[in-house]
């Protein structure tokens, strides 16, 4: 008797890994036009970005309804001790309250714990990789709600775009965020900032966004788990990879991940971020 | 001397209405060489203002002074040098500021000041100006002001009356002008002497004049060594003699030859006609060409009339409205803004120029106070900016390197917290304010910002103003010159050959991004051509071409 790991699919975690961990990944909508599909379920990435680059019209994104999230929550809650629901800000995207009604409507005998991370993307991947681990180890349903707040305080998430474009016509430029934008090419760069999009800086080339993620990651101290994470540049991910895995702890490191598709139409094409968890004691 | 204060104090006494009529005098001076001393820039770009800053300097200094109702050396002093900073812009500015903080000084407490004063207010003035800049430089307006007061001192010591403290002063400031090539190795390639220590030498000359019983408005005239043979500036210092009158209009400037039917032009002819339509009319030249210079409030029909008489060419119209428009109009703005904006934790406030270049740094969060061409903001001018921009907290960018100068006097008279960020040029400028974050605290913006200065590379395109030869570069009067990072590197007959010539001393193995401002005699098509070459000549970095707006410069590039 274990307790049950349940995300949603923009946590981004690479699909071999949930598997591996017993992670249960509940996917929300991207739609083009009439087609509905399911993130990371039915649309592979490549064809995503190709429309998102190509198409004639913008994907528009939804939530998981609260009817899914209960059946999962019915399906996980027989003989299991409780379940662990992780799950992004919930100023970003409304899937945390579906998920909080889903676990008060879903009647299930076990304890359901529904939490919000105030982070995105692979923040919330290490977040829930994290509590999904001391699960796994035996961990009750206490001591991983604690485990959860306590990572997703250490929990940092920045990320270089290529346009702040997927972002706005999407509507996820935070209040405190200065509207970037007009005749000057430039990279934004962002980070989220108690659930909210918030600006790191801004770069004109991509050479100098890197150098800045790289600089940014430093300035965070030491680290207990990295995730790289990418749009459409893997070779890109891999080599930011390969330069910040001394940060972290001997024999560690980090989890390469590609933006799945409801992410990815906010972030748009040759998006690279950096999300972490920075130690206990920094 | 006034007649009351001779009753009762020596007779070489001045008080301060004496201070107002000797200054008023020196500004009439300077005002009329202001054109030529802009000419002498080391560089031969088109933006020299070492005259206008001098010289806008002094009026807000008589402006400022003539409205105390006082006999008193020390208040008249004390207002001269409060006038003279706010009205200062530009290194020069600030520089010849100083003069009046001496005086200040010196005067303190006196309603009536002699000789010996004069010469002491001249060391202090010499002092505070070796302060005042970071990092002094000798053959420049700095030793002028040095060997002038050390002649005031030898004279005022020796029983000179104020007259000759100040016939002493000119003598050795004159020297000295003509001196600093030999200090100054940039002065000697570049063939002139320096502007700042000849402006200065003007201020002491204007009163020499005056006190001699002289009229210097009329009576100023250069030394020989000012070389003032080639056509742009003879016909400069030509053109200056009836700047007397304060009218703006356009002032408007081109060439007159006879057509080829043997019809000679007449001097005397065209200058009737013109006086006509236009003011500050300056008529030069002979019977085959003649250089026009008018004010008029009407340059094309002026123009339409030109040409009936020969053919018209070189036309330059420069509307000097327009620019103490622009200026009242960034005010009204900026105003405006105070009243209604909405407050932010830190306001960025960025000189600029040029529609496009303006619209970028608004469209990044700046507060812009425009500069004219050759009219850098005075200190008044920079903190009033400052003082109406939404916040308590405000960065400044000056863009340009004589601007930061008064920008750094600015942050003693502005009510806010004020950090200045040097940048001395527009990429500059533009990189830094991207590197601004409105909810980062204000000394990690300022940190973050001033790292990114050394980043990028500024190169320039713009037309030479004059014949020289300088960091070893050739350059004739009217030909395109390539400027990296302020260093003259190439010249040449064509903007683009130039422009690929400039890019390939600048780019280095790691450049990423060019991006060209395009302006001055540009226009959109040229520009996309003149990239579309750099594209091919640099096929691994990212080109970037943009309407800069800016006057003068063909391009002006950032190489990052």
């Amino acid at each position: 008797m274990t307790v049950k790991i349940v995300t949603d699919s923009t946590a981004d975690i690479p699909s071999e890994l949930a598997q591996e961990l017993g992670i249960e990944v509940v996917p929300l909508k991207v739609r083009f036009g009439t087609e509905e599909f399911l993130d990371g379920m039915n649309l592979s990435s490549e064809e995503f970005y190709q429309r998102l680059i190509e198409g004639p019209t913008l994907p528009t994104t939804s939530q998981p309804s609260v009817g899914e999230f209960a059946e999962v929550y019915r399906h996980l809650g027989e003989g299991s001790d409780g379940i662990m629901s992780i799950h992004l800000s919930s100023k970003l995207s409304g899937t945390f309250n579906s998920a909080k009604q889903a676990s008060e409507e879903a009647k299930v005998c076990c304890p359901i714990e529904v939490f919000d991370t105030l982070q995105a993307s692979m923040a919330v991947g290490l977040i829930v990789l994290a509590v999904a681990r001391a699960a796994n180890a035996g961990a009750g349903m206490e001591e991983l709600t604690a485990l959860a707040e306590d990572t997703s305080s250490r929990s940092e998430f920045f990320v270089m775009l290529d346009t702040l474009e997927y972002l706005k016509k999407g509507g996820r430029v935070g209040p405190a965020m200065a509207l970037i934008g007009g005749i000057l090419n430039i990279k934004p760069m962002i980070i989220l900032r108690d659930g909210e999009v918030n600006e790191l800086a801004k770069e004109r080339t991509r050479r100098k966004g890197v150098a800045r993620l790289i600089r940014t990651a430093h300035e965070f101290g030491t680290i207990d788990d990295m995730a790289i994470l990418h749009s459409t540049t893997p070779d890109e991910a891999d080599s930011l990879a390969s330069n910040l895995s001394r940060l972290l702890p001997e024999g560690r490191q980090p989890v390469i991940s590609r933006a799945g598709s409801v992410i990815g139409t906010y972030s748009g094409p040759g998006a690279l971020g950096i999300a972490l968890i920075r130690s206990a004691t920094s | 001397m006034s007649q009351s204060s001779n009753l009762h104090q020596p007779s070489n006494a001045l008080d301060g209405q004496d201070l107002i009529s000797m200054f008023s005098a020196a500004t009439a001076a300077l005002r009329k060489h202001s054109e030529m001393v802009n000419r002498l820039n080391v560089y031969p770009v088109p933006d020299g203002d070492t005259g206008t800053n001098m010289l806008l300097t002094l009026e807000r200094m008589l402006d400022t002074a003539s409205q105390i109702k006082s006999q008193s050396a020390s208040e008249i002093a004390n207002a001269m040098w409060e006038g003279a900073l706010r009205g200062s812009g530009g290194n020069s500015g600030v520089i010849l500021a100083q003069l009046f903080k001496g005086m200040s000084t010196s005067f303190a407490g006196c309603d009536n000041v002699g000789p010996l004063q004069v010469a002491e207010a001249l060391t202090e003035a010499r002092d505070f100006a070796y302060s005042a800049v970071g990092n002094p430089v000798e053959g420049t307006m700095l030793t002028v002001m040095t060997e002038a007061a050390s002649a005031a001192r030898d004279s005022a010591t020796n029983a000179g009356t104020v007259l000759e403290v100040f016939e002493a002063s000119s003598i050795a400031a004159s020297a000295a002008v003509e001196n600093t090539p030999n200090l100054l190795a940039r002065l000697r390639e570049a063939g002139v002497v320096d502007a700042g220590g000849l402006g200065f030498w003007l201020v002491l000359e204007g009163i020499r004049l005056h006190l001699s019983g002289q009229n210097a408005a009329l009576d100023a005239e250069l030394p020989d060594y000012v070389d003032v043979s080639d056509s742009a500036t003879g016909l400069a210092q030509e053109f200056l003699h009836s700047t007397e009158d304060e009218e703006y209009g356009n002032c408007t400037q081109f060439t007159l030859e006879s057509t080829s039917e043997g019809a000679s032009l007449s001097l005397d002819a065209i200058i009737t006609s013109m006086n006509e339509s236009a003011s500050s009319v300056v008529v030069v030249g002979d019977s085959n060409l003649v250089k026009v210079h008018v004010h008029t409030e009407t340059p094309k029909e002026l123009l339409e009339y030109a040409r009936t008489l020969g053919k018209v060419d070189q036309i330059r119209i420069q509307n000097m409205d327009e620019q103490r428009r622009d200026y009242a109009e960034s005010w009204r703005r900026l105003a405006a803004n105070a009243d209604t904006a909405m407050q932010v934790p830190i306001a960025v406030v960025a000189v600029a120029w040029g529609e496009g270049l303006v619209r970028i740094f608004r469209e990044h969060g700046a507060t812009v106070l425009i500069a004219g061409d050759t009219m850098n903001p005075s200190v008044q001018e920079i903190a009033d900016a400052v003082d109406a921009a939404p916040s308590d907290n405000v960065i400044f960018l000056p863009n340009n390197r004589d601007i930061l100068p008064a920008a750094q006097q600015a942050v003693s008279i502005s009510s806010k917290t004020l950090r200045v960020v040097p940048t001395s040029n527009i990429p500059e400028g533009i990189s830094a304010l991207l590197e601004f974050v409105q909810t980062r605290p204000l000394d990690e913006n300022v940190e973050g910002m001033e790292e990114t200065l050394s980043s990028v590379t500024c190169a320039e395109v713009c037309l030479s103003v004059r014949s020289v030869n300088l960091d070893g570069v050739d350059a004739a009067e009217g030909q395109v010159i390539g400027l990296l990072e302020r260093k003259m590197v190439v010249s040449g007959d064509d903007a683009t050959s130039v422009l690929l010539n400039l890019l390939g001393q600048a780019v280095a193995p790691d450049s990423e991004l060019i991006t060209l401002y395009w302006g001055g005699p540009m226009d959109n098509r040229q520009a996309e051509l003149a990239a579309e070459s750099v594209s091919n000549q640099f096929p691994d970095v990212d080109i970037e071409l943009l309407p800069g707006g800016q006057p003068h410069y063909h391009f002006i590039i950032s190489i990052e």
